[in-house]
């Protein structure tokens, strides 16, 4: 899991070394602060080669505020 | 070392609507739903930005300055073996920055950090910048001679400034390009030893310097 930053800013997530049987899935992510709270979130997108990028997002966190990253994946 | 905390994986039901002139369809499929959690990236490189002292926009000349921060302070050493914490400012002068010609992935001109004083051992691990275009230079890298880099810490964030020196040969004017993207070098670990990883830092700018 890496980030893209921009100005300070989350602008895209992007996650490597996904399960060969996830290609063709289609993911989702949320990005939240330490009591679980949504500050931001991106996809679907498709899975392909073990790798998904997520842009844009629907809101821009700093990445300090951003503790945990919430994955759904759906497929294939 | 990142790793997924929860994963849940369940059978779910989709339900698919289609509609065939007005007739509304429902097709139910069965697909795997997996949920996971996965911590957050604590250091990573937060901006880059260019600056243009010299010369015209879009060119990449003397004094012209290339600035990134960081999200933690750096463990000094994992840039420049010769660097202590023990100090919240460096700089390092007669470094040789170059642009290097449509060397990037993308085709595109790089900007990295070459020869550095004996200070540094094998080298400064700064990584490399994709410069969103391949016009900066043509016809080989260009070296700048001469340069510096500069470092500064807060408690929460580290700045390394490169300002370029003398050119070693003619540059091209850029009049339009794309965001440059940072990629650190896997080397550069913060003070807590998190490994700054794959992250990237993109400027807000589409035409450097």
């Amino acid at each position: 899991m890496s980030y893209l930053t921009t100005n300070g800013s989350v602008t895209q997530v992007s996650m490597t070394g996904l399960p060969a049987g996830c290609n063709g899935a289609v993911v989702g992510l949320t990005l939240v602060n330490a009591v679980g709270a949504s500050l931001g979130s991106g996809g679907p997108v498709v899975v392909s080669g073990g790798a998904a990028t997520v842009r844009p997002l629907t809101a821009n966190p700093a990445p300090a505020s951003v503790t945990n990253v919430q994955l759904v994946a759906i497929g294939p | 070392m990142r790793r997924l905390a929860m994963i849940v994986p369940t059978i779910a039901v989709v339900a698919v609507l289609t509609t065939t002139a007005g007739a509304a369809t429902i097709v139910l499929v069965a697909k795997q739903l997996t949920t996971a959690t996965d911590s957050a990236p604590v250091f990573v490189p937060l901006t880059l930005s260019t600056a243009n002292n010299r010369g015209p926009a879009g060119r990449a000349d003397r004094t012209d300055t290339t600035t990134v921060t960081f999200s933690e302070q750096v463990n000094q050493s994992t840039l420049c073996s010769g660097w202590s914490n023990a100090s919240n400012t460096q700089t390092l002068n007669t470094v040789t920055l170059m642009l290097n010609d449509n060397a990037g992935a993308s085709g595109n001109d790089t900007l990295t950090v070459g020869a550095v004083p004996a200070t540094c051992g094998s080298g400064f691990h700064f990584g490399t910048i994709d410069t969103g275009s391949n016009a900066y230079v043509t016809g080989g890298v260009v070296s700048f001679t001469n340069s510096t880099i500069t470092l500064a810490q807060t408690a929460n964030s580290t700045t390394l400034v490169l300002t370029f020196g003398t050119p070693s040969a003619a540059r091209g004017i850029v009049a339009a390009g794309t965001a440059a993207i940072y990629t650190p070098d896997p080397a550069i670990h913060d003070i807590a030893n998190h490994a700054v990883g794959t992250n990237q830092a993109a400027t807000t700018t589409t035409v450097q310097w």
